[in-house]
């Protein structure tokens, strides 16, 4: 009897106690987290990946937590081990402080791992982009997205007014005159003057241009401030100046846009052109109107040009395990499924965007015209990855532009030159350059 | 022998259930005079009328920071030694107090040290010569308060920190040397390579911080839809501890204000109820003091764009200069009953236990409190919990809904061992009868309530 009494209390003192239960259990085993930036992509990709991993693995469970401000609060999360999902897909941050502080897991098994047909991961993704993820030796991060950017036109507008796609910067400039002339108040350019950095899709583009990859990557060593002294970032601003410091050649008010008010713009033909990347159908797909058409150019080329076809894919977005995840070999295993080409294709379908591994997305079939104009570059083109392994970069101490940020705003308003930022970068770095090596202990 | 082992079993049983504890008459709060800190972002910017007077440092438009229920305002364009003293003399003109920011004395005390990291006597003397002829031009004017020495610092600057605290305290006894934290969504790099505890931690014992302010803005906005940053209460919870552990007082920002910068960061534009929701969060976390960003909209932003916050860049009153005032209001009325209570911890309660607000995921809550026995909620709740030096306990309960969604939060909390419940609702004391021990209330969009159960 005394045992039946012990029970009932016992029973009773635990409802008691769970009725008071407000804690919330962490990562689960065979319950694969997976936190991610849900913005322009959606996230019908990953659910279809998710019904493909569950397939596969019986009694997995694969659990997504989308936000578009996934970014920021993974660092939270990661740092101080909360709330912990076992992958996180994120936009271009500071990943490599998280690795050298020991946040996240190794990935060199990985990497060296078959995915299929006898290919490593490291040997499935693009040749130049295999030490993105790479830090002290080691491999901590997958790159995410791929990508094109450059000039996106209004396709239907130019077929109506037989205006051809230029080809170099010279007949972007007699283009930009033709459209005043004949486009009916149409503007040949619109973008986000409080984001203007959407100019560096371009801007980066021309600079490579004239130096070649190898000047790039010698830029992005930040060997020296003589790198700043580079003739190629002088001449691809000059071009920006020439066409946008024309402030004709904008519509009025620029400089107040976001990149969705631009958009906008753009897809209800103010403007002729506007700085993107292959994400804006995505982006803007609830509000494209019917029977519009846009496509992406190939940057037209500078003179001088060494490289004269080259997309900057604007690489940054990544993919990291975290050391505490609670399901590192299921993580590893999505990831490499991610990396086969069933799942590939299955990306780029769904997204419009490419991934940095070497299949041929071009080949999948129902993609939209302006998504196959933004493939046909990324396969033709010289990818300018620009990345940088120097601690000055990750510290923020350099960049490409040091001084200031991004400069086109005020080129547009002719607050400053061209030549003026260029100088202005080189004797802000100069100046600085010992204090930067002392904080990033480089002396 | 069963007999008695029933008794025992009872009386333990009621023992969990009640709390062990009696009935008791309504506690009384004297007024000690004790404040809540009010402080704001960006003083009245010195912009001059073609005669050369000040449009803005006026008495008019100090009175009406006094009149917002702001306590400390803070220089940041009138950052020279004119416009210093004319703000200092508004300042005391109204009856307000002033943070000095003068650019001549923010980078001292750092190059001050050898290659093995020892001062160098020439160097700090010269640096505390520099200091002291700048402070003697403010030094003894009433309205000073204290020096805004650094917004959100890298932990590098720590060393250098510590030696200013030393000089300044020699110099200004009972003045601020104020510091102002970065939030846990700042990168690694930023923080100077620590962790975010770390980063705190050594804020308060290396520079030797008598409080701790810090900032976090979470009212984001994607492709027009609001988002709660999900370490807001982690952020709140690292301060919080660290100030019981150190026995001092924390304040932190609220966004009164919508920002953009380039990398496509973007807040949204406050309402009343946000600013309402951001001040009842922080104080279910025992803040003692609230930090407007901004009273006078920012001029220029920089790499950043501001909407105008609670003073337009023309002078005129914003719309949240209303709602922040109202709010900063509520808080005054009721601030020498909450400051006489002690923070204890929060405890969360998810509506949906199956799909739990990640805020709360983030934080390491309370698992229960003795006092209460349940609790019912239509959505989300955030409650702080607190003793007063009489051991009554004291619960800040706040509707832990995005107030962007407007979503208002019916709760039931019962109470044991409690008759009767003081209420402080939007500032203003009600006395309540709690039938069988339960408060019903039905919490508006950012709405927060302090209960005093007795």
């Amino acid at each position: 009897m005394k045992k039946v009494y012990l029970t009932i209390v016992i029973t009773i003192v635990s409802l008691v106690l769970m009725a008071c239960d407000i804690t919330d259990s962490g990562g689960q085993e065979n319950v694969l987290r997976i936190d991610f930036v849900e913005a322009g992509l959606g996230r019908e990709w990953l659910v279809q990946l998710k019904e493909k991993f569950e397939a596969k693995n019986p009694g997995v469970t694969v659990k997504l937590e989308g936000n578009p401000n996934m970014t920021a609060n993974a660092g939270p999360k990661i740092e101080n081990n909360r709330d912990i999902a076992d992958i996180y897909f994120l936009l271009e941050t500071n990943w490599q402080r998280w690795a050298t502080a020991g946040y996240l897991a190794n990935l060199d098994d990985l990497y060296a791992s078959e995915v299929e047909d006898g290919l490593t991961m490291e040997e499935k993704m693009v040749d130049e982009v295999i030490d993105f993820g790479k830090i002290n030796g080691s491999y901590y991060a997958i790159p995410w997205n791929d990508g094109v950017t450059g000039i996106v036109y209004n396709a239907g507008m130019f077929e109506e007014n037989n205006w051809e796609v230029p080809e170099t910067f010279d007949e972007l400039l007699a283009l930009a005159e033709t459209i005043k002339e004949e486009g009916r108040g149409v503007k040949p350019f619109t973008w986000p003057g409080q984001y203007s950095a959407y100019w560096n899709f371009v801007v980066y583009n021309w600079w490579a241009q004239i130096e070649g990859l190898d000047g790039m990557k010698e830029f992005y060593e930040f060997g020296s401030p003589e790198v700043f002294k580079q003739e190629g970032k002088l001449k691809a601003l000059q071009a920006f100046e020439l066409l946008i410091g024309d402030q004709s050649n904008s519509m009025n008010g620029v400089n107040g846009l976001i990149h969705t008010n631009s958009q906008m713009y753009f897809i209800n033909g103010i403007a002729a052109m506007i700085p993107n990347g292959i994400w804006i159908e995505s982006e803007m797909q609830h509000v494209i109107p019917e029977g519009f058409k846009m496509k992406m150019m190939q940057t037209p080329t500078l003179e001088g040009a060494k490289e004269p076809l080259i997309n900057n894919p604007q690489l940054g977005d990544f993919i990291v395990v975290p050391k505490h995840a609670k399901n590192l070999e299921l993580a590893k295993d999505f990831l490499r499924m991610m990396a086969t080409d069933e799942a590939l294709m299955l990306y780029t379908k769904l997204t419009g965007t490419p991934r940095p591994f070497k299949y041929d997305p071009t080949q999948i079939e129902g993609l939209s015209e302006f998504v196959l104009s933004a493939l046909e570059i990324w396969k033709n083109s010289k990818p300018l990855y620009a990345i940088s392994k120097n601690p000055m970069y990750f510290a923020n101490d350099l960049n490409t532009f040091p001084r200031s940020g991004a400069p086109y705003g005020e080129i547009y308003l002719g607050d400053t030159t061209a030549e003026e930022v260029w100088q202005k970068d080189y004797e802000y770095v100069v100046s600085r350059w010992d204090e930067f090596l002392k904080n990033n202990n480089m002396n | 022998m069963k007999k008695i082992i029933s008794i025992v079993m009872i009386i333990g049983f009621m023992a969990l259930l009640s709390g062990c504890e009696d009935a008791r008459e309504e506690p009384i709060y004297e007024d000690l005079g004790d404040e809540m800190m009010i402080g704001a972002w960006v003083a009245p910017p010195p912009t001059k009328d073609s005669e050369g007077n000040y449009l803005y440092i006026t008495e008019e438009h100090y009175q009406n920071i006094k009149d917002s229920g702001i306590k400390v305002i803070y220089g940041l364009y009138d950052n020279t030694m004119p416009d210093i003293l004319a703000a200092l003399d508004m300042a005391e003109l109204v009856g307000i107090d002033y943070y000095v920011y003068h650019w001549g004395l923010r980078g001292l005390f750092q190059d001050v040290f050898d290659s093995q990291g020892n001062p160098i006597p020439e160097e700090v003397e010269s640096d505390f010569d520099t200091f002291k002829s700048i402070v003697d031009n403010f030094k003894d004017h009433k309205a000073f308060k204290g020096i805004k020495i650094w917004d959100e610092p890298s932990a590098d600057l720590y060393k250098g920190f510590a030696l200013y605290k030393t000089k300044f305290d020699e110099y200004l006894p009972g003045k601020d040397f104020y510091i102002n934290l970065f939030p846990t969504y700042a990168s690694i790099a930023q923080r100077g390579g620590v962790d975010y505890e770390e980063y705190v931690s050594q804020y308060v014992d290396l520079i030797g911080m008598e409080f701790i302010s810090y900032d976090h803005y979470p009212l984001m906005l994607f492709y027009e839809e609001s988002v709660l940053t999900d370490d807001y209460l982690l952020n709140l919870e690292i301060i919080a501890n660290q100030a019981v552990k150190s026995n001092i007082p924390f304040w932190l920002f609220i966004q009164t204000i919508s920002y953009s910068n380039i990398t496509g960061t973007q807040t949204r534009r406050p309402t009343e109820a946000d600013i309402r929701w951001q001040v009842a969060v922080s104080m279910a976390y025992g803040a003692k003091g609230i930090q407007h960003f901004t009273y006078w909209t920012p001029i220029e932003g920089g790499v950043e764009s501001f909407t105008p916050g609670m003073i337009e860049v023309d002078g005129k009153k914003g719309e949240l200069y209303e709602a922040a005032s109202k709010v900063n209001h509520e808080v005054l009325n009721f601030d020498h009953v909450y400051l006489q209570f002690d923070w204890k911890g929060v405890l969360t309660h998810s509506a949906d236990p199956d799909n739990v607000n990640v805020n709360f995921r983030m934080i390491s809550p309370l698992e229960s409190h003795k006092r209460i026995r349940s609790i019912k909620s239509e959505n989300d709740v955030l409650i702080g919990t607190f003793k007063d030096k009489d051991n009554n306990d004291g619960f800040m309960i706040v509707n832990f809904e995005d107030p962007f969604y407007g979503k208002t939060n019916e709760i039931e909390i019962r109470f044991n061992d409690a008759t009767h419940a003081i209420v402080f609702i939007k500032g203003e004391k009600e006395t309540v009868k709690l039938e069988k021990g339960v408060l019903k209330y039905d919490l508006e969009s950012g709405e927060g309530i302090f209960v005093i159960p007795y």
